[in-house]
């Protein structure tokens, strides 16, 4: 138990902006987490190393967890239209320039976000996204290609 | 140029690239918009959960301490060792239960006055934080409930009703626990022998199973036998069932 602990310690705010950057709710973002984590207290012994990393598995619940949560509201992630974005603070760039973001990756279809999310946000490798994502890792690389390239679209066509 | 910003590519890769970079206006154009975009990924700075989402968890983890305690079972001994292991546990997990339960009601009895929000101002906001979507704000309400040290009919009754309807499992276990402190109130008692047969989440069963075997509670029985022969039930939880229905 005290390793779930450690756990938790470790992932807990990663994993909260992981659903904060797919929700764009905090408070939804904290009972997705607090629900992952539940999941992972009880489904522990399911975890199966030979089957891929902890980290996987995790990402996996994460994922799970979202979908159904899309599931119960019966509609898909919101965009950053429906939801103020979240506060961010300033690090070397402006908070527009976040803030920016932001929108272009609420703009972004479900699946383009997600694989943004987890690959720059959450800095999962493409090998680890494409076991999660059942898919293989070229296949990967050419939705990422597209995606960026959407994003990037979104993005400098607010300036 | 954009496998470049997050794996390393072969040197000759890497060499071609640039120099068609040095050589490509627009491509050379696309970097630097790329560049700008991975570094505001690389800088960005992330939320911070609430202080609520630790709390939840530890609380969580208390519960599933609790069950895994009375769910563990010697797997490879003789019968005789395990049934004195079985009793052992079950006797741990009793103490461990209501020594939970009475040092949370101790603890709010050793509080001083000045932490009681009774009155309707705080009636009026659990009641109102119980109708939230957000989970986190429901178990907000049950821990204001907490901090009664009498709650009227109405906060019980309303504890009660989200025992029992409740759609997150961590808001029921809440209720569960807030509940127990009253868990000699005929009312309460009575509430939580009929939402026995409502609870579907394993680890909501097992401590409420636990509760009301510690109660000595003879009107489980039939709820108990319903658990065990129901084929969707799973082995830890009809474990305990077992066990309840032997010391009944």
């Amino acid at each position: 138990m005290s390793e779930l602990s450690v756990l938790f310690g470790r992932y807990n705010v990663k994993l909260y902006n992981f659903f904060l950057h797919l929700t764009f709710d905090p408070a939804v973002s904290e009972d997705l987490t607090q629900n992952l984590f539940y999941r992972i207290i009880r489904y522990r012994h399911t975890f199966d190393a030979s089957a891929g990393n902890f980290r996987s598995w995790m990402y996996r619940i994460a994922r799970n967890t979202h979908l159904d949560f899309c599931k119960q509201q019966r509609t898909y992630p919101l965009t950053s239209q429906d939801a103020d974005p979240p506060a961010l603070s300033n690090d070397g760039y402006g908070e527009d320039d976040f803030e920016k973001l932001e929108r272009a990756i609420g703009l972004l279809d479900p699946d383009q976000r997600e694989l943004i999310v987890l690959s720059r946000y959450q800095g999962l490798k493409y090998e680890e996204i494409a076991r999660l994502r059942e898919l293989s890792v070229a296949a990967v690389k050419v939705r990422m290609h597209r995606a960026i390239l959407q994003l990037r679209a979104l993005y400098f066509k607010q300036q | 140029m954009i496998d470049a910003q997050v794996e390393e590519l072969p040197s000759t890769v890497r060499q071609t690239l640039e120099r068609h970079i040095e050589g490509c206006e627009q491509c050379a154009a696309l970097r630097t918009e790329l560049d700008h975009l991975s570094r505001l990924f690389k800088t960005a700075p992330g939320a911070t959960p609430g202080p609520e989402l630790e709390k939840q968890f530890l609380q969580m983890l208390r519960a599933e301490e609790g069950a895994q305690k009375v769910a563990v079972q010697p797997a490879h001994r003789l019968i005789f060792w395990r049934n004195i292991a079985a009793a052992v546990i079950l006797l741990t997990a009793g103490i461990g239960i209501g020594w939970v339960l009475s040092g949370r009601h101790a603890e709010k009895q050793d509080r001083p006055l000045a932490v009681k929000p009774s009155g309707k101002g705080s009636d009026t906001l659990l009641f109102s934080l119980l109708k939230e979507e957000s989970a986190s704000e429901r178990i907000k309400a049950v821990n204001y409930a907490e901090e009664m040290s009498s709650p009227d009919q109405r906060v019980i009754s309303a504890l009660v009703t989200t025992l029992d309807h409740d759609k997150n499992a961590n808001v029921r276990l809440a209720c569960l626990y807030s509940l127990a402190r009253f868990q000699d109130n005929p009312y309460v008692r009575e509430a939580l022998v009929n939402s026995l047969p409502r609870q579907t989440e394993p680890i909501v069963q097992i401590v409420l199973i636990n509760l009301l075997t510690e109660m000595k509670e003879p009107r489980i029985k039939r709820s108990l036998q319903d658990i065990i022969s129901n084929d969707k039930t799973p082995k830890e939880v009809k474990n305990i069932a077992e066990k309840g229905l032997r010391t009944m």
